[in-house]
């Protein structure tokens, strides 16, 4: 393997592959193996076992290819499709978060709150509470044009955010700031449109508003898949910019860091994440701010790491997605998501003293 | 931000001036105007002189709570803004972070599961209860690690309890429509339908909280030099924080119970204050307090106006108003470092 060195560095193995450099320490390895573990067991409870009853081996004869039409459409359609629409969505969602935790140095710096979703979600809302205006785009359903709705409104935010923080170059403050204000615009228009809809509407809208997966398809796992493989690729090659910048803006540069460029790339990445994710289950929220910070203590990281954000926030999603999937009356994921999420990271807080939390 | 060539906090006093009459402005703006407006004679007369009209039962009975709440309000928030920034040193916190809003939705929403429709002071205790709880609890487990150290730790035990409020809010909305039309309206943030009943509830809450914030303010001039160096002038730093946290809860929560959870005035109206009027906590508290009072009277009434015969929620013109506002500032300026 070209381009391949190990070293011993602090109290762990560093381990250089091309630009992605990383280093082993047993505490991540530890947290890493055991969320990946978990997540291949929660993987395959989602896939074997449902409403309908499977058999096991059935079900892996469907996976492999060579079940009924029912077996395969229950199986491979509804179940894995779903399934990795729930991993797929977590990971984007605690990339994101980890990544705007990162560059502004704030733990509460979520996607959440930089407008993002909210401005996918009153695009979505328009579109749900004012059926009529689903009608001018053709004879669709106005379920299927939410998905294109939310990510042409979470593009156009991304847009207005971006375009109103330039000023010769970005500043991390400033962005956020930008995006707090967006957000506000975004969310009184989304009770603007809530208090004057019709309550059958304003009752679908609040429940694509809290993030579900009952619909994702394989379709979905297609589209989210690329996007984040490239939101992996390109953390594991700015790893080293971002603890670069964690130390500050005046600092990174000495280190050959150029903050200025390394935080527009983690931002635009960060921002893309929020947006598909948005687009396939809704703006299921604090994902992108309880997974980094959970992910932060268990793995014992210097600040929110994006990668194993990612991992813990597909873990929860698909954790969330399981209990809401066998619930009596079906709730959309984002309800289990926090119910699960929020206790587990006021445990990991109580279990570990930390000074630092970005 | 630096300060001008004259010695810095010589113009405090004009700045403080000017916002008093500001308030005061605003609510005679608020008294004034409403589905029709009335003559500010009118206002005077049945306000002071006791005149019986029905211009006057309009501005007693109705305007004149609302307008007070309003008041109430607006400075609770925006002090408990500045006190939330001052303490965490974080300039995205808003009084919110304790999970007191998403406490007081799910007050108000376990309320509307519960009984369906409620009065307007019903509404306030059940908000109110439901952030105290929620302040409580984040209080009670977050206050156990602080032997000082800024309050970062407590703002993310916060933000985790509202993500588990919240959730619990949305699956009582998503399982019963009545709630969800409560909620619908309660969520947006406005003034409209409040009594006297209801200000009688929130009014001690708000009062302790505003004196304690203003008492507070003396020491979080030296917490902002980091907790050994307060602890070296003298200030007993664990003793600020609870008083701190205690402050920011009852405004906090009495704001939110009065109108519904417009946090984003309470994030900005600090912001509007420092760059006022500089960085001395004791001058930016109260300086908050006041932007927030004036910028929620005049959004209400606004509201009011806009939209006769009907109204747009205060929380909805606010967000308009406030947002470009906000946009324009951090475009303008050199952001000032907390």
């Amino acid at each position: 393997m070209t381009g391949f060195a190990t070293a011993r560095a602090g109290r762990g193995r560093g381990v250089l592959v091309g630009p992605v450099g990383l280093v082993m320490r047993t505490r991540s390895v530890v947290a890493g193996v055991v969320v990946v573990l978990l997540l291949a067991v929660l993987l395959a409870v989602s896939v074997l076992t449902g409403d309908l009853d499977i058999p096991v081996g059935r079900a892996l004869a469907a996976l492999a290819g060579d079940g009924t039409r029912i077996e395969n459409l229950v199986v491979v359609d509804h179940r894995l499709s779903r399934a990795l629409a729930a991993v797929l969505v977590g990971f984007a969602l605690g990339c994101a978060g980890a990544l705007t935790q990162t560059i502004t140095r704030n733990p509460i710096a979520s996607p959440d709150i930089m407008g993002v979703s909210a401005g996918a979600g009153l695009f979505a809302v328009f579109l749900v509470t004012r059926p009529e205006t689903a009608k001018a785009f053709g004879d669709h359903p106005a379920g299927q044009l939410l998905a294109p709705a939310a990510i042409v409104g979470g593009l156009l935010t991304t847009a207005l955010i971006l375009g109103l923080s330039w000023r010769a170059g970005f500043d991390g403050m400033r962005l956020i700031l930008v995006g707090l204000g967006v957000n506000a615009i975004a969310l009184a228009g989304v009770s603007f449109l809530l208090t004057r809809a019709d309550l059958e509407n304003a009752q679908a809208a609040t429940r694509w508003l809290t993030g579900s997966l009952a619909g994702a398809r394989m379709g979905d796992v297609l589209f989210l898949a690329p996007l984040a493989l490239i939101g992996a690729a390109v953390c594991a090659i700015l790893a080293r910019d971002l603890a670069a910048l964690r130390l500050g803006r005046d600092v990174a540069p000495t280190l050959g860091t150029p903050p200025g460029r390394t935080e527009a790339v983690a931002l635009l990445v960060a921002v893309l994440l929020t947006s598909g994710a948005v687009a396939v289950a809704g703006p299921i929220a604090f994902v992108a701010f309880i997974a980094p910070q959970a992910a932060l203590r268990a793995f014992g990281t210097a600040g929110p790491p994006p990668l194993a954000g990612g991992l813990v926030g597909a873990l929860l999603v698909l954790a969330a997605d399981l209990t809401a999937a066998r619930l009596p009356t079906e709730l959309p994921v984002g309800v289990p998501t926090a119910v699960i999420g929020a206790p587990s990271l006021l445990y990991l807080l109580n279990q570990y003293r930390r000074r630092t939390s970005a | 931000m630096r300060s001008p060539a004259r010695p810095p906090g010589s113009a405090l006093p004009a700045i403080a001036g000017a916002l008093v009459a500001g308030t005061a402005l605003a609510v005679l703006f608020s008294l004034a105007f409403g589905s029709n407006a009335i003559p500010l004679r009118q206002v005077l007369g049945a306000l002071f002189a006791g005149v019986d009209s029905d211009n006057a039962t309009v501005i007693t009975s109705q305007r004149l709570p609302r307008t007070l709440l309003g008041l109430a309000a607006g400075l609770a928030i925006g002090m408990a803004g500045a006190l939330m920034q001052g303490h965490t040193r974080n300039p995205l916190a808003d009084p919110g972070l304790f999970g007191v809003n998403a406490g007081a939705a799910f007050g108000v929403a376990c309320l509307a599961f519960g009984l369906g429709v409620a009065s307007p002071a019903l509404t306030v205790v059940a908000a109110l209860l439901g952030a105290g709880i929620a302040a409580a609890l984040v209080v009670l487990f977050g206050l156990r690690g602080v032997s000082g150290g800024s309050l970062v730790r407590l703002a993310i035990m916060g933000t985790a309890l509202e993500a588990l409020l919240s959730a619990l809010t949305s699956a009582l909305i998503l399982l019963d429509k009545g709630t969800l039309d409560v909620l619908r309206f309660w969520e947006v943030g406005a003034l409209s339908d409040r009594d006297y009943a209801a200000a009688a509830w929130v009014a001690p809450a708000a009062l302790a909280g505003c004196v304690l914030a203003v008492a507070n303010a003396f020491s979080l001039n030296a917490l902002g030099l980091g907790d050994d160096v307060a602890r070296s002038l003298g200030t007993r730093v664990r003793t600020s924080r609870v008083a701190g946290v205690a402050a920011i809860t009852l405004l906090a929560g009495s704001a939110t119970a009065i109108c519904g959870p417009i946090a984003f005035l309470g994030l900005v109206a600090p912001h509007g204050a420092r760059a006022l009027a500089g960085h001395d906590q004791r001058w930016l508290v109260p300086l908050a307090g006041l932007i927030g009072a004036i910028v929620l009277l005049v959004a209400d009434t606004l509201g009011r106006i806009i939209a006769r015969p009907g109204e747009l929620e205060a929380g909805i013109v606010m967000a308009l108003l406030g947002a470009p506002v906000l946009l324009a500032v951090t475009r303008r300026r050199r952001l000032a470092a907390l």
